[in-house]
């Protein structure tokens, strides 16, 4: 004798063990394996023949857990952040001012705030250290893309966010350009690092702009 | 039977345009485009919910829980703004597509 409710909790144990998630989606699956198998039922049908044709209908576990993981997966094809965030890395390895190398600066500026009691508060020291939340982001930065970027609104508030760090990066350089040379301020002592590292945060922004592929699920 | 390309592309526009009459659930969005398509466009039963989870994360739609007037719990869709936005884009698009080929078609009889 068929027993649908039997039925439905094997099918839902073999989605569990596929890999399908509750309660959402497996609840979800269940509720039109249900209203099929009803709609189905009302034909004529008998249960078992309808539950088998509704289950068959939604499809095997395997397959549609491959698809609702890239439903959930953020898309990572853009090659330019990745570009950029292998940049970010090697300026850290190469000498950015003068011989200091790059993750050296990348120290003095989280601590800028902390040097002595006269830079505290100096705006300098201030830009300086608010670069840290620049390099932050910069590592943060794949999983943001991946995470906030197939929806159009976050990822203007992304590329806002990106902006702002890629403005703070270069208004730091161009002020030192600006700024009259002194024993401690020296345009000329960038180095290929601090190029590479400012370079970097650019092409970030430009990734934000760059078209992804998307893979279109066939239903 | 429609080609399995053609089905997967037009299924973003047929959700979206679907759920611009008011919410829906994913069920009813199919039984809706068989009925409309006379049993022509056939989509698998398990792969809509996939697309209706991306089009959530990507922010075209939301969802809610429901009971339905049977008592029955669902899971209903409806559009949001970006949604909105597409779904204007998706016509725009489909809608060059049918006027060239209508166009070619004109002039194979002329």
């Amino acid at each position: 004798m068929f027993d649908l409710e039997q039925s439905i909790a094997d099918w839902r144990q073999q989605m569990l063990a596929a890999g399908i998630q509750t309660p959402v989606p497996l609840e979800e699956l269940e509720i039109h394996l249900r209203e099929e198998t009803e709609r189905l039922t009302r034909s004529g049908l008998s249960e078992q023949e309808t539950f088998n044709s509704a289950a068959q209908k939604i499809g095997q576990g395997k397959v549609l857990r491959s698809e609702f993981q890239k439903a959930h997966t953020g898309n990572l094809d853009r090659p330019l952040a990745w570009v950029a965030l292998g940049m970010f890395a090697i300026s850290f390895i190469l000498p950015a001012y003068g011989d200091m190398w790059g993750w050296r600066c990348a120290f003095m500026s989280a601590t800028a705030m902390f040097w002595d009691e006269t830079a505290r508060g100096d705006l300098m020291s201030i830009h300086l250290s608010v670069l840290t939340l620049a390099n932050l982001l910069m590592i943060v930065s794949p999983f943001l893309l991946s995470r906030f970027s197939r929806n159009a609104h976050s990822l203007k508030w992304l590329r806002s966010s990106i902006f702002l760090a890629l403005a703070l990066v270069w208004s730091y350089l161009l002020i030192w350009f600006a700024l009259e040379k002194s024993e401690y301020l020296d345009w000329r002592r960038f180095n290929i690092g601090c190029y590479i590292w400012a370079a970097s945060f650019l092409l970030l922004f430009l990734s934000t702009f760059q078209l992804r592929s998307e893979k279109e699920q066939y239903v | 039977m429609i080609r399995k390309e053609l089905v997967a592309a037009s299924a973003e526009p047929m959700i979206l345009s679907l759920l611009a009459r008011g919410e829906s659930y994913g069920y009813a969005i199919i039984q809706e485009v068989k009925a409309r398509s006379d049993g022509k466009l056939q989509w698998t039963d398990g792969m809509l919910y996939p697309v209706l989870h991306r089009m959530e994360y990507r922010g075209l739609i939301k969802s809610r829980w429901a009971e339905s007037e049977t008592g029955r719990k669902r899971k209903y869709y409806s559009l949001k703004k970006d949604g909105k936005t597409a779904m204007a884009r998706h016509q725009e698009q489909w809608s060059l597509v049918h006027s060239v080929l209508a166009g070619l078609r004109k002039e194979q009889y002329v």
